[in-house]
């Protein structure tokens, strides 16, 4: 709990200290690290061969609203640009129907901080976020690095996703899954990764703020180390049955050597609640 | 090219022979190395660690309807093997409230079936993830040794993660309890040790297998995990937990290797949890889970 609470303070630090400064400094500090980074990166003529190192535990940074009437733990704006609780600050353009959907997700929302209606949200009858919308939570993520693949495990749920890069192609007629299927291939120091074959159709959100997304969603994220200690996902969501053209997203993690994942589960709760019935289940 | 070898060759085939020597000396006085399996003789144990790595699984039967692993259990029990959702043929030394939980979880039950569904708190409302150790005996996992101080076990079920911590430090210390755990491990030769603490139970209400034994928090186990064979698996269990057991029990579990498996996605009550929230939100009333 300390690791996490100094997490919580350093990060609000950090973002106090990025709004000092102004959007042109910012552009330019970034756009020096990547330099400086690609300066002490040595060419790599066999990038296939020799991947890059993204392995390590990811915390995201930016402000953290700690809640609030209306708000949600963990809401806030990232260093990314993005809210936490979403991928974008500008909405995307949605068909009729699911435009539909979020303004009854965002009902009482008074801004991109606010999580959507939680009576609303799949995640409250205790299903897995999935992806995209396992980017959206307070939690962290870990990345190892194994031949052929790259895995990302996530703290919340305490769940996993593996990215093939041994060349394979998605698999014809699986049924759609909360991960769904993943295929990356480096290109220079970034993983580009394409998922599809995801569960959407009402029964996941594709962010927390409330945003729809159906079995079409194709996802490609592009995901670099900007420095040492900072990773970027650049993210495109291709979904034409929900969004009238592709958008995306950026966030932007921050690498935390000394952190060791925990456990966040939904639902465990409900089962201590429920504790009082189950003794009288077994006459205790 | 002669028969005889020159004076250099015969120099380089005596030193050839005081370095066979050696080495076979070396291996046959170690006592290390001669308990390990005679499969991959290793002299540098430490700096390369036995490949434990792979998709490994359980389940003997084929497929996966409960009809197929219950009928593939009856087969295993009458054979005398321990079918995959348990540890052991052996009733373990049980304390009396947790012989009398063990009843009410197998009431009405043939010992080829899992445990009651009522009472399993994996089932729809609960659907609670297995955690450990229960996820042994109901799921696939995948072992990932990766450069590094950690070795990943992840589980089908739920995508489930769990790490064993291998640098000789200790973790997570004063942390509540988990369904996974904390596991510390070292190699003793070609077996990876792991202890694990700190469980989840849930009031001694969770499983330690799918037939449906209890544990508490008290829990710790100890598992002496190697490779048998390329494609086995073998792990040596340790259980002990006084609080539900009158003393420590043994159990052995052994996995195949599935090569050319590729993991898919087992979420629990995935089909009720779905039908529930898409009738809820048709209805305009939605509400949550109760």
């Amino acid at each position: 709990m300390r690791k996490r609470i100094t997490g919580a303070v350093l990060a609000v630090v950090a973002l106090a200290a990025v709004n000092a400064v102004s959007p042109s400094i910012l552009a330019q500090t970034s756009a020096q690290t990547s330099a400086q980074t690609a300066a002490r990166t040595p060419a790599r003529p066999g990038a296939a061969q020799a991947p890059a190192d993204l392995s390590g535990v990811w915390e995201r940074i930016g402000e953290i609203d700690l809640g609030g009437p209306g708000l949600g733990r963990g809401g806030g704006l990232g260093t990314g640009g993005a809210p936490n609780f979403g991928f974008s600050l500008e909405e995307p353009s949605m068909q009729p129907w699911a435009q539909e959907r979020y303004k009854a997700a965002r009902k009482g929302a008074a801004s991109v901080r606010d999580r959507g209606l939680e009576t609303m949200d799949p995640i409250m009858y205790c299903m897995p976020h999935g992806m995209p919308r396992i980017y959206t939570t307070p939690f962290a993520l870990e990345i190892v690095q194994a031949p052929g693949r790259v895995i990302m495990m996530f703290e919340a749920l305490n769940q996993s996703r593996r990215i093939f890069t041994d060349g394979r192609k998605h698999p014809a007629g699986t049924p759609p899954s909360y991960m769904g299927h993943s295929t990356g291939q480096w290109d220079g120091d970034t993983l580009v990764v394409e998922t599809v074959g995801l569960i959407g159709n009402d029964q996941t959100w594709l962010d927390t703020l409330g945003h729809p997304n159906t079995d079409a969603l194709r996802i490609v994220e592009r995901i670099r180390r900007l420095s040492h200690d900072s990773l970027e996902i650049n993210f495109l969501f291709d979904d034409p049955k929900a969004y009238t053209k592709p958008w995306g997203g950026r966030k932007i993690f921050q690498l935390k050597p000394n952190w060791e994942l925990m456990e966040y589960y939904i639902c465990e709760d409900q089962f201590r609640d429920s504790l009082p019935k189950i003794r009288r289940a077994f006459q205790e | 090219m002669g028969t005889v070898p020159d004076r250099t060759s015969r120099g380089f085939l005596v030193l050839l022979f005081l370095l066979a020597l050696a080495v076979t000396s070396a291996v046959a006085f170690w006592p290390g190395l001669l308990a390990q399996t005679p499969a991959r003789p290793r002299p540098g144990a430490a700096q390369a660690a036995p490949d434990l790595s792979g998709i490994w699984t359980g389940n003997r039967s084929v497929g996966f309807a409960p009809d197929a692993g219950a009928e593939a259990a009856a087969k295993d029990i009458a054979a005398g093997i321990v079918p995959w959702f348990g540890f052991t043929l052996e009733e373990p030394p049980m304390q009396p409230w947790a012989a009398a939980r063990y009843k009410v979880n197998r009431e009405g039950l043939e010992p080829s079936e899992v445990g009651s569904n009522a009472t399993n708190p994996i089932m729809y409302p609960y659907c609670l993830p297995e955690g450990m150790p229960r996820s042994y005996t109901i799921s696939a996992f995948e072992i990932l040794q990766v450069p590094g101080q950690v070795v990943y076990m992840l589980f089908e079920r739920n995508h489930q993660v769990r790490r064993i911590y291998m640098d000789g430090k200790k973790h997570l210390q004063g942390w509540k309890p988990t369904f996974m755990g904390i596991s510390h491990g070292k190699w003793d030769g070609d077996t990876l040790v792991v202890e694990t603490e700190n469980l989840l139970s849930l009031d001694g209400f969770l499983w330690i297998d799918s037939f449906g034994h209890p544990f508490t928090d008290a829990l710790r186990f100890v598992e002496r995990i190697r490779r048998i064979r390329p494609d086995t698996l073998q792990i040596d269990f340790t259980f002990d937990d006084p609080k539900a057991y009158t003393k420590p029990w043994n159990a052995r579990k052994v996995f195949q290797l599935k090569p050319n498996w590729e993991m898919t996605e087992l979420i629990v009550c995935e089909d009720h949890l779905q039908e529930r929230f898409l009738q809820d939100m048709k209805s305009g009333k939605p509400a949550g889970i109760p």
